[in-house]
């Protein structure tokens, strides 16, 4: 498998409060990666690190082949980027906006922002600076995609979009990956958006990634299991214990990743009557995941 | 890219380059008005003193225009935290070069504007041979104040102006104690049930080693050690 993004032992600081520690992060080719995290835990700072806008103090990235930031240039020529706040200029119009844009792009398709920009319903006249927060999101989808990008880096494209607006950008970013088999990093605090749209996830909490994984096994392979008479130190376990809790009486309850059904078979073995698996949807997973990370820093610390 | 570029400096300077366009005519029009009477300007030394102070006030005027064009062009640059010109396929070397030589170009308006006027107040006086080229030495010591104070001003701007930013927003300013998670706020309404919000910790609490496994199956060395 070949990776659109590679990140190895990313280092950098920002300050006394914030830092990115040896990070490590793959994007496959042709996968939508949805890139998920709290507020401050790094997201935004990694994306603008694999976009050369920040020099890293360590490590190595690599976007499309290319070098970051030494060769920064070369891969922006190939990817399309919605920042996560609006920083076009305010006083020219749309069209003077995509004008400017186009100008520093050779793969810049004129017809297809035409026909994006008469699709999103966006007046060539009107000023940057007055776009509605749904408008502008439109209009910064539109110049990542008419760039034709191989990549396309989003940083929160829809946060504060109302849902139909929502819809309207992730219609035309999912029409433009399936017809041209794009690779897409998407940032976002919308975990239920990403379940749907993300294949690959990858979960990032104060500087680290502490989840990468396929979003199949991320959605089925996290379960919440209600255990009766639990040892209180388990032997080695064929899945990972993300976290336990104590239940009702002498009940547990165990977060568990890497979940499959034929492993009930381990609780009888140990004398442990096992009650119920509940599925977890994606937004607990992640709840799940953070927790465990946090806990594990805790010790560690 | 480069007419692109020069187009976004002239629109966003544009009202201020005006201005200082039409004080820089003015200038020498409005002191040869107010020195005329009380000098008289009989002698080439009263017309070279009435020079000074013409070409000391062009100067000032222009030296101000170029600051604001260097200080509002970083404004707009910066709004979000990051320059826009950043994200786009050029080296910082070639994007700052274009944007330096773009407002290097728009700061000759208000020269131009020095040159007309100092060349209609020169009209108004018979000016002795060697004073020939007062206007255009006017213009070019205007153009090179603006130029001048453009460059401190940029290379200020420019160089040290993105160091606060570049963290998380607001990372310094985090206020401690309990939060919930962003991630399930904003979500929506289930932000406000307990079991799914996570305690805050600082960031210096979580050392040790956390780290992928590898592409496939990855979660915490620690989680794993369960």
């Amino acid at each position: 498998m070949t990776h659109a993004i590679t990140i190895e032992n990313l280092a950098y600081r920002a300050g006394r409060h914030f830092a990115i520690r040896d990070l490590h992060m793959r994007v496959p080719n042709g996968s939508v990666y949805g890139f998920l995290g709290p507020n401050g835990s790094g997201k935004t700072t990694t994306i603008r690190l694999l976009l050369g806008m920040l020099p890293p103090a360590d490590g190595t990235i690599s976007v499309l082949g290319h070098d970051v930031p030494h060769g920064a240039h070369h891969a922006l020529a190939r990817i399309g980027y919605v920042p996560e706040r609006l920083h076009l200029y305010p006083m020219l119009t749309v069209e003077e906006t995509m004008r400017y844009h186009a100008s520093f792009y050779g793969r810049w398709d004129a017809s297809e922002a035409e026909r994006l920009r008469r699709a999103f319903d966006l007046r060539a006249e009107q000023r940057v600076g007055r776009l509605s927060k749904g408008e502008a999101g439109k209009l910064m989808m539109l110049l990542a995609l008419a760039v034709r990008p191989e990549l396309l880096v989003l940083d929160e494209p829809t946060d504060g979009l109302d849902p139909v607006v929502r819809r309207d950008v992730l219609a035309a970013l999912l029409e433009y990956v399936s017809t041209h088999g794009a690779t897409v990093l998407m940032s976002s605090h919308l975990v239920h958006e990403q379940e749907r749209v993300c294949d690959w996830i990858g979960v990032m909490d104060a500087g680290r990634l502490v989840a990468e994984m396929p979003m199949h096994a991320f959605r089925s392979g996290i379960k919440r299991l209600r255990i009766a008479g639990a040892p209180a130190h388990a032997s080695p376990t064929p899945f990972g214990i993300l976290a336990r809790r104590a239940g009702a009486g002498r009940e547990e309850e165990w977060v568990v990743r890497d979940w499959r059904d034929d492993m009930t078979s381990w609780f009888a073995n140990e004398n442990t009557a096992l009650r119920e698996v509940v599925d977890l949807d994606l937004e607990e997973s992640f709840v799940e995941t953070l927790r465990a990370a946090r806990d594990a820093g805790g010790r560690a610390a | 890219m480069f007419g692109q570029t020069l187009y976004v400096q002239w629109k966003w300077n544009r009202d201020f380059l005006a201005f200082y366009t039409a004080v820089g005519f003015a200038a020498p029009l409005v002191i040869l008005w107010i020195a005329l009477p009380h000098l008289g300007l009989t002698s080439a030394l009263e017309l070279v003193s009435v020079g000074n102070a013409v070409g000391m006030t062009t100067a000032v005027i222009a030296s101000v225009a170029g600051l604001t064009v260097a200080w509002q062009g970083y404004g707009i640059d910066d709004r979000v935290g990051h320059i826009y010109a950043l994200s786009l396929p050029i080296t910082r070397r070639r994007a700052l070069a274009m944007r330096a030589g773009a407002a290097a170009l728009v700061l000759a308006l208000p020269a131009l504007g020095v040159w007309v006027g100092a060349t209609l107040a020169a009209g108004q006086v018979a000016l002795p041979a060697t004073l020939h080229s007062y206007a255009g030495s006017l213009a070019s010591r205007a153009l090179l104040a603006a130029w001048l104070a453009h460059a401190c001003m940029f290379a200020l701007r420019y160089s040290a102006g993105r160091q606060a930013k570049n963290g998380p927003r607001n990372a310094s300013r985090r206020p401690r104690g309990p939060r919930h998670c962003g991630g399930v706020a904003a979500t929506g309404s289930r932000c406000a049930v307990q079991r799914l919000c996570l305690p805050h910790l600082e960031p210096g609490t979580l050392r040790g080693t956390v780290r992928p496994v590898d592409a496939d199956r990855c979660l915490t060395r620690a989680s794993l050690s369960h």
